[in-house]
């Protein structure tokens, strides 16, 4: 089999299942008796390993083979959760990473030595267990060792909620039989086949278990032959002829698990589904089943998820980029399009725009949508990392994450890890005490740390937060000037919010010992600019020791966004209306100095004001004077800004695009759109300006 | 990138995409040229180096466009009906070139483009060699430097 074509979807789920493994150790860690998290550790394990071998990849195979021993003899309570299995655990998984990321890249999957952590794996596996239970995970190795090599002969493991339903069906009369069906050598449509044998199948009974499982079975991910497990009332023959009159099946065997039952030796006995495996010589894994049957748990959940994954298609964010640029060219069209029904006044077609606008708005949105990914897709790594780190770090730190199902762009997911990270890794290394200190300040000893998400208006905002002993303005300001960010006067003049602002600017690293944890002195203006970057915004607030509030706020989308179009002389810019408080019309007059800067007085506020055309080196062409001057009075965070144009155009549905690299990093411009009239116009950014 | 070119003039002939600056004769390899269009609506870039003109509109994408001759230290001209903007693709970077005029596309061979500097001033680090066609002569640019991604993009 060219297994190539499948790397990418290998990697996906490997990548996937290696996360939900990295979550369950966590849970099992906090929670060592908790027999559901083991059995889903087990089970990622048990797919990885399928994977890994049908992949050809025998290596990962068989370490993960031999944490399934381990972990069977811990689900089985014939072994005790241990912090030091658990770590072992978790090693092993950073290696399973490292390996499969190797294939990914192209290299070998050997690149880790792993031999350290089987024999340690192979180690608990026999020290903690009695010598017959010893024996009988001995005998699975022997059986599954030999299956990778021939992948279409892969073991059929039953977990225990299959073991359990197949129970319950017995119990209620109804019969299980295991089928294997081999397609012919010249079939075409493999997945079709597939599809049509379950089809067939189902008005029969219930499958209650394939191999490979069916989504794989739809992507064609199987060589010529799969193996079901079906729950039925009806006879063998029946199954049997109803598969075969579907065309371009060569072989098919069915087996009453009932009648197996009764067969085989003794100490077997029990195995209900081990004679399945009739290609294996051995058992395989399936002499577990033996105690399982404790476990409670319905095969209701896992066949609702089986038809859920079913249901969702995985596409390429390279294909969902270009239908959003076609939704933007729509929209450009569209503006452009009403704009010619304006000017002449053409109500049919205008009419008839209105239609098609709600037509793209909508459209607009669902893209938009399936663009949205929630959070917890970036968040669900950081438990695993504060755990290492406070580890590391000698903290005792309780992790909190709210909100990971809010949703955001998948650009901004994309870019939001590695900030939030920062900002995680400081509210652990800088923020948070010691334990004893802690308990000398009277706090309990374990530190709380947070990251939350959550929707404000038309941004998402995420927080990190600690109680740890915050950020001190004093140390901030003597910091400041002794690194010559600001003068001695300019720290003065701050009052303490500003200051703790000063940790945001390049330089500035308060750490008294740098670590390799934070605190190069890179870290958090990278995070501010990272963050500006997505067109959001971060701020600090902070209590000298009760702790520190990180807020990060993002716009729900990057792509279409609402702006206001101003003019200055003859060049036209693009204010994005989620930074525009209101627009006035004030008179030269109105504008009065303090400090030699311009200001004006909006309802007893007084507001800085910028005048575009002098800040942007607009050529100036004809003079206006003692005219009605517009002011478009922009926010940043709590700040306020006046900009001065000459003319407000409207507001409009822009798509921003990007200069490009030649053009990246300049300041006050943060993108381009195309106008209607096919010009382009620059998107100020705001938060540069102030 | 400059290497690439320098090998290309070496070997064998290559198609080169010749335009006008002023008096003098310019050229560039055709396999970095995407397309060639009139002069459109170019946006100022307010804070961009002097020698992007500015931003236009090509499909939908926003390009940057560079006024090649100000780039190689030549006098401006006013633009004119022969005006164009080549559209070349550099280290994966579409960048639009003003130039006066497009003149053909002309095969040199090889062994005919000096590649030793023959004169030494501002805009001679753009050029890669000078291509000899009967009694014309083609100055090759480099585009990577024009483009400047790697150093003085600033």
């Amino acid at each position: 089999m060219d297994t190539n074509q499948y790397m990418e979807m290998f990697l996906e789920e490997s990548r996937e299942h290696l996360q939900s493994l990295n979550d369950g150790l966590l849970g099992l860690e906090s929670n060592p008796e908790d027999l559901s998290i083991l059995n889903e550790i087990f089970r990622n394990a048990h797919t990885i390993k399928g994977m890994s071998a049908t992949m050809g990849y025998t290596k990962i195979a068989e370490l993960t083979h031999d944490m399934e021993n381990v972990l069977d003899l811990l689900r089985k309570e014939q072994l005790k959760v241990t912090e030091d299995i658990v770590d072992v655990l978790f090693k092993c998984v950073d290696s399973l990473e490292q390996m499969i990321e190797s294939v990914g890249g192209g290299g070998a999957e050997d690149i880790v030595d792993v031999s350290e952590f089987a024999a340690k794996l192979n180690l608990i596996a026999n020290g903690g267990t009695l010598p017959a239970a010893a024996a009988a995970s001995a005998a699975p190795v022997a059986a599954a060792a030999s299956a990778p090599a021939a992948p279409v002969s892969k073991a059929m493991a039953l977990t225990d909620t299959d073991r359990n339903v197949i129970q319950e069906a017995k119990n209620s009369g109804l019969r299980v039989y295991h089928i294997t069906v081999t397609l012919t050598d010249t079939c075409l449509l493999k997945s079709a086949r597939s599809y049509m044998v379950m089809n067939a199948l189902d008005e029969l009974g219930d499958v209650i278990k394939s191999v490979p499982p069916a989504e794989d079975l739809e992507q064609e991910k199987f060589d010529h032959s799969f193996e079901l497990i079906i729950v039925t009332d009806a006879e063998g023959k029946a199954l049997e002829d109803a598969i075969l009159s579907i065309s371009e099946i060569a072989k098919v065997t069915v087996v009453n698990l009932d009648d197996e039952k009764a067969a085989p030796t003794p100490a077997v006995s029990e195995a209900k589904a081990a004679a399945p495996v009739s290609t294996a010589a051995a058992p395989a894994p399936e002499a577990k089943a033996a105690v399982v049957s404790a476990s409670k748990k319905t095969l209701v959940g896992s066949a609702d998820k089986k038809l859920k994954s079913g249901q969702s298609v995985r596409v390429d964010i390279e294909k969902l980029d270009s239908l959003l640029n076609l939704v933007g060219e729509l929209v450009i069209n569209k503006v452009r399009l009403e704009q010619i029904g304006i000017t002449h006044r053409l109500t049919e077609l205008t009419e008839t725009l209105e239609q098609m606008d709600r037509v793209t708005t909508d459209l607009q949105s669902v893209v938009m949508k399936v663009r949205m990914v929630p959070v917890g897709q970036v968040f669900n790594r950081f438990p695993r990392m504060v755990r290492d780190l406070a580890k590391e770090l000698n903290k005792e730190i309780n992790l909190t994450i709210e909100g990971e199902e809010t949703e955001l762009d998948r650009t901004v997911i994309d870019e939001i890890g590695d900030p939030l990270m920062h900002l995680l890794r400081n509210s652990l290394d800088h923020g948070v005490e010691h334990p004893d200190d802690r308990e000398a300040k009277g706090k309990p000893r374990t530190g709380e740390v947070g990251l939350i998400a959550r929707h404000e208006g038309n941004n998402v905002v995420i927080m990190v937060t600690d109680d740890g002993k915050g950020i001190d303005a004093d140390v901030i300001r003597k910091k400041a000037v002794e690194k010559a960010i600001i003068t001695q006067e300019e720290a003065d003049n701050l009052n303490d919010a500003e200051a703790v602002r000063l940790v945001f600017l390049p330089g500035f690293s308060t750490a008294e010992v740098i670590t390799d944890v934070s605190g190069r002195g890179v870290g958090m203006d990278v995070v501010r600019s990272k963050i500006e970057a997505l067109g959001g915004h971060v701020d600090v607030e902070t209590k000298i020791d009760e702790g520190s509030i990180f807020k990060i706020k993002l716009p729900l989308t990057l792509a279409i966004i609402q702006a206001l179009l101003v003019k200055v002389q003859e060049e036209m810019y693009a204010i994005p209306l989620g930074s525009i408080d209101s627009t006035i019309n004030i008179t030269p007059d109105n504008i009065k100095t303090v400090q030699n800067k311009e200001v004006i007085v909006l309802r007893g506020q007084i507001i800085p004001i910028i005048r575009l055309g002098r800040l942007l080196n607009v050529p100036q062409s004809a003079d206006k004077k003692n005219e009605d001057i517009f002011v478009v009075v922009v926010h940043l965070g709590d700040r306020k800004a006046g900009i001065v144009v000459d003319n407000l155009i409207g507001q409009q549905e822009i798509v921003i695009k990007t200069l490009g690299k030649l053009l990246a990093g300049l300041k006050v411009i943060s993108g381009a759109t195309v106008l209607g009239d096919g010009r382009v116009a620059l998107i100020l950014d705001v938060s540069a300006l102030m | 990138m400059a290497k690439a070119d320098k090998k290309n003039i070496i070997e064998g002939d290559i198609q080169v995409v010749a335009f006008k600056l002023r008096k003098e004769e310019y050229g560039f390899n055709i396999l970095h040229v995407q397309e060639i269009k009139g002069l459109t609506d170019i946006t100022r870039v307010p804070f961009a180096s002097d020698f992007i003109k500015g931003v236009i509109n090509l499909r939908g994408s926003v390009l940057p466009v560079i006024d090649l001759k100000k780039r190689l230290g030549l006098q401006e001209t006013e633009y004119t009906e022969n005006t164009r903007i080549v559209i070349v693709k550099v280290d994966e970077v579409s960048v639009g070139m003003i130039v006066d005029a497009v003149t053909e596309v002309i095969t040199l061979n090889g062994a005919h483009v000096d590649t030793t500097k023959a004169v030494d001033n501002e805009g001679s680090r753009f050029i890669t060699g000078i291509g000899k066609l009967n009694d014309r002569l083609i100055i090759m640019l480099d585009l990577g430097a024009i483009v400047g991604l790697q150093d003085d993009a600033k």
